[in-house]
């Protein structure tokens, strides 16, 4: 069950825990889109990132998420980094400018820009998994699904039964435990009948799941009946009027945090429209005093 | 007053296999009765014709007057509480606070009242200190307590214990049979039924209903039961520790009044020589 960890809610009390799950949605919408926004010229886009990464890396900070677990998912996506940047490199592109060419392999030449482009996605990557691991490790799952269900509300409007949609979500996330506790269970009792989960070649292994997903399936439908029952014989009436024990409450500091979200967003989306370089100087080439691409 | 009339009930999954075959009793107001059989003789099903999650092919059943139907099928419900054997298999929130409030949501309680309730509900059960767990912290015992303050809130005329204990060791048991005993004397009017392979548990109730292949075939108090051994004999039940040992010092020749506590029968024997 350990490599479940990647995300997991974690129980502290810092002030992003305490933010509207709502609020946090929507920061995260705004986040992403500005993160996968391509900014014009190159040096804006360096910045960009920077200030991003930046900002993510406080926010992290902030929020007491475990960087251990940061670079472990990172860790986890070294194939997808690895075909990346196989294909940027060695799939001809011509946005590449062609004076840019750093060697040669045989005929084909390998371009300056392959390797910033790859190096950009990845950047681009890793800070898409920093958004998603702040929401998930400050969100509790319950918490999300009643902002999902207060995002989906218009859609009352369209007949979409909005609300047994976000109870059966609810449901869902409340047996995950329960039903990885059975499963665990279910493993011990067929390794203590002979099965070998962890042996064998691929047809032999696969004949050891069905082992273990056959009494799973049949015990989670027994358990899904005996649910709806007490459900039932609790009153629930998907279609009857009900209250809300859990009420979202839109605060001070979401509005604070929004506003900030919003601010960066607003900058980079304007250094998109306005498609300029405001950035005239060359950083890199202050740094490495020449430059490699342009 | 009659809580509960039940007259010739008849119930079958398929045609050729009849679970309930017309069985008609009476339960009053604030009795506390347990109903008991071999496993398949139909307990658990009649449970579910009571509280209406099966209907039944024959017959009637009136609760508080009310004949149970579609139309009145809600506000019936409302008047009873269940409680099931599976503890996991019932915890409907995230967390314990959630779960009692469950109901309390479905009845469209305002939000600071539901917050009381819960409150209140939760230290009835001393589940208090546990308001924000999840129920993979809880132990059986624990989530049955929970099961119980659900069934608190919903402030039922009727309990129905569908094998509540039968998934617990003896210490969650006897902690679930106080909490109960407890509940009956805060309200007298509460009217329990409960469904139960334990013999000893029921040794404790009002009166035995004894169900057998979907049959009523006894309905009496349990030390009428526990007097008659032909009886016990014919339907092959266990009996509770205290009646056996009562039997075996008859044996030797002792003799008690018709339902001797253990205490008595220690008297007794200290007594003679």
């Amino acid at each position: 069950m350990n490599n479940l960890t990647f995300g997991r809610y974690a129980p502290f009390d810092t002030c992003v825990h305490r933010l509207d799950p709502r609020t946090k949605i929507m920061m995260m919408i705004l986040l992403l889109v500005s993160v996968f926004l391509k900014v014009n010229s190159w040096s804006s886009t360096l910045i960009t990132s920077a200030v991003l990464l930046l900002f993510l890396i406080v926010v992290l900070l902030i929020s007491r998420v475990s960087f251990v677990s940061l670079f472990k998912s990172l860790g986890a996506m070294w194939l997808l980094v690895f075909l990346l940047v196989i294909i940027y490199v060695f799939i001809p592109n011509s946005s590449y400018n062609p004076n840019h060419i750093a060697f040669y392999i045989g005929n084909y030449g390998i371009n300056y820009d392959a390797f910033y482009q790859s190096g950009y996605i990845i950047v681009r990557l890793v800070m898409m998994i920093m958004i998603t691991m702040v929401l998930t490790s400050t969100t509790k799952p319950m918490d999300l699904t009643y902002a999902f269900e207060w995002y989906l509300t218009p859609l009352k409007l369209i007949k979409v039964p909005v609300h047994i949609i976000a109870m059966t979500l609810s449901i869902a996330l409340r047996f995950i435990p329960t039903i990885l506790e059975e499963t665990q269970r279910i493993m011990k009792a067929q390794a203590s009948r002979g099965v070998d989960f962890n042996h064998g070649g691929l047809f032999k292994r696969i004949g050891a799941l069905i082992s273990l997903i056959v009494p799973l399936f049949v015990s989670a439908i027994g358990r899904s009946e005996e649910l709806s029952n007490a459900m039932e014989a609790r009153g629930y009436d998907p279609y009857g009027k009900r209250s809300r024990y859990r009420k979202l409450h839109f605060g001070f500091n979401d509005l604070v945090a929004f506003l900030l979200v919003f601010a960066i967003f607003g900058a980079i989306v304007a250094l998109v429209v306005i498609d300029k370089n405001f950035f005239e100087v060359n950083y890199i080439y202050w740094i490495f005093g020449f430059n490699p691409i342009f | 007053m009659k809580c509960i009339e039940v007259k010739d009930l008849t119930y079958s999954y398929d045609e050729n296999t009849p679970v309930l075959k017309g069985i008609s009793f009476d339960i009053d107001v604030g009795e506390y009765v347990s109903i008991v059989g071999h496993n398949g003789c139909g307990k658990s099903t009649l449970c579910k014709l009571l509280i209406g999650l099966l209907e039944k092919n024959s017959g009637s059943i009136v609760i508080k007057g009310q004949e149970l139907n579609q139309e009145n099928l809600t506000s019936i419900r409302n008047k009873i509480a269940t409680v099931f054997q599976n503890p996991d298999n019932q915890f409907i929130g995230a967390t314990v606070e959630d779960d009692i409030a469950f109901s309390l949501e479905n009845m469209n309680t305002p939000l600071n009242e539901m917050t009381q309730k819960v409150k209140e509900a939760a230290s009835k059960v001393g589940m208090i200190d546990y308001l924000t767990k999840e129920p993979s912290y809880l132990s059986g015992g624990q989530k049955q307590r929970v099961a119980i303050a659900d069934a608190l809130v919903r402030e039922p005329e009727i309990l129905i214990l569908d094998e509540a204990t039968s998934m617990l060791d003896p210490s969650g048991k006897k902690e679930i049979l106080d909490l109960i005993s407890q509940m009956r004397k805060e309200n007298p009017s509460l009217t329990v039924i409960s469904i139960t392979h334990d013999i000893e548990e029921s040794y404790n109730s009002d009166r035995i209903i004894l169900l057998d292949e979907g049959n009523l075939v006894l309905s009496c108090s349990p030390s009428e039961l526990f007097d008659n051994r032909e009886l016990i004999k014919k339907y092959n039940l266990t009996v509770p520790f205290v009646v056996e040992l009562k039997y075996k010092l008859e044996e030797i020749g002792y003799k008690f009044d018709q339902n001797p506590s253990l205490e008595e029968i220690g008297e007794k024997l200290w007594q003679s020589k």
